[in-house]
């Protein structure tokens, strides 16, 4: 079987079995079959393909019953364009908003300026029980204050002895500094 | 030249929104309408008997993704694309078992013989095998050519390469099979 040397024809002859041409262009192209044995061998040919590809039976009922619903499809994806949404959502951002300001207004450290001049400040009061309140409140922080150059000397003994029982009981390094290693000069000798 | 509105492309868009508006009689028309081009495709590319389960899985995840479907390509062209990777995947796992393989080169054998037996014209027999030795690409190409009369375009976007490919593929296939009804 030869080859039409006209490839444009060739390639218009599946569009011209399945009238995909315009009605110029078709007449363009069965005029050449008139004359082109080849062409028309073509033709034959592909006519006998689309014979011999039979079309299996398929059950289009079941393939419907098996399709996902379309309202199914709609919940699963949100269509954020939709001004309901749109307005749903800028009402939570707002609800949101509102609840945390709240929250951070009723907060007591929010209407002081900071934890360590309350702490100066209940000292300044009451020196003895400051010192022990400021021990005690300064366990759990990683930075320990202590009312350094606080006047102790008014303190009573009792006072004193507590005050000192609560500052050895303190680590003297926490876990997570590094301990600084000062060496002994007397020791060495040099 | 050629006509650009292919299948209906205009009904399927409707019916497309239709079946997204909660309509899903619109996506038995939808089936109706393709589900025949895509058993033949299925066959052309060698599936023989889970064809009806191939449409099926095709349909179901068309169907189950329309909304990501963009309409820069015809429904149809869109549906052979989801067929052929689904094929693909299908070849895949097969290829990952051997034993599943051998089963089904049998079971396609056996209805191979049978259909022969059943094609009285040795021409119509002998364009069939011509086919069957053409490469997956070639055929692929060839088929959606001839059978579905799809443009080289369509073609490109259905079989994922590129409009000069599928142009060479389809006059490569042609030729291929020339020369096996000659030999």
């Amino acid at each position: 079987m030869r080859e039409c040397s006209n490839v444009r024809m060739r390639e218009l002859l599946p569009d011209l079995e399945h009238d995909r041409l315009d009605a110029e262009v078709r007449a363009e192209v069965e005029a050449h079959l008139v004359t082109c044995g080849d062409c028309q061998a073509e033709l034959r040919l592909l006519r006998q393909v689309v014979a011999v590809t039979g079309t299996p039976r398929v059950d289009t009922a079941r393939i419907v019953a098996a399709l996902p619903s379309p309202r199914g499809g709609r919940t699963r994806v949100w269509n954020m364009r939709s001004p309901l949404l749109q307005l749903a959502a800028a009402l939570v951002l707002v609800a949101g908003a509102t609840v945390i300001g709240l929250r951070l207004d009723r907060r007591p450290d929010a209407r002081s300026a900071s934890p360590a001049p309350q702490v100066a400040t209940h000292a300044a009061q009451r020196p003895a029980a400051a010192a022990a309140n400021a021990v005690a409140a300064a366990r759990p922080v990683t930075t320990t204050e202590l009312p350094v150059g606080e006047p102790l000397h008014d303190l009573s003994d009792g006072e004193l002895r507590a005050l000192l029982a609560e500052i050895e009981s303190l680590d003297a390094v926490t876990s997570s500094e590094t301990e600084v290693v000062v060496p002994s000069i007397g020791r060495s000798g040099a | 030249m050629t006509r650009p509105v292919r299948y209906g492309d205009e009904r399927d868009a409707e019916l497309i929104a239709r079946w997204k508006a909660g309509d899903e009689g619109a996506a038995a028309e939808l089936v109706e309408r393709h589900a025949s081009a895509l058993a033949r495709f299925a066959v052309s590319c060698g599936a023989s008997s889970d064809v009806e389960e191939l449409v099926q899985d095709t349909f179901v995840r068309a169907f189950a993704s329309l909304d990501g479907f963009r309409g820069d390509s015809s429904f149809r062209t869109w549906l052979f694309t989801i067929e052929r990777r689904l094929l693909m995947d299908r070849r895949r796992s097969l290829r990952r078992r051997p034993e599943a393989l051998e089963i089904q080169e049998q079971d396609a054998s056996t209805e191979w013989n049978a259909l022969d037996e059943m094609v009285a014209d040795e021409t119509q027999m002998r364009v069939r095998q011509a086919i069957e030795h053409l490469t997956p690409t070639q055929r692929e190409v060839f088929m959606l050519r001839v059978t579905e009369g799809m443009s080289y375009r369509e073609i490109a976007q259905a079989v994922d390469t590129t409009e000069g490919a599928a142009r060479v593929h389809y006059h490569n296939a042609m030729r291929a099979i020339k020369e096996f009804l000659d030999a």
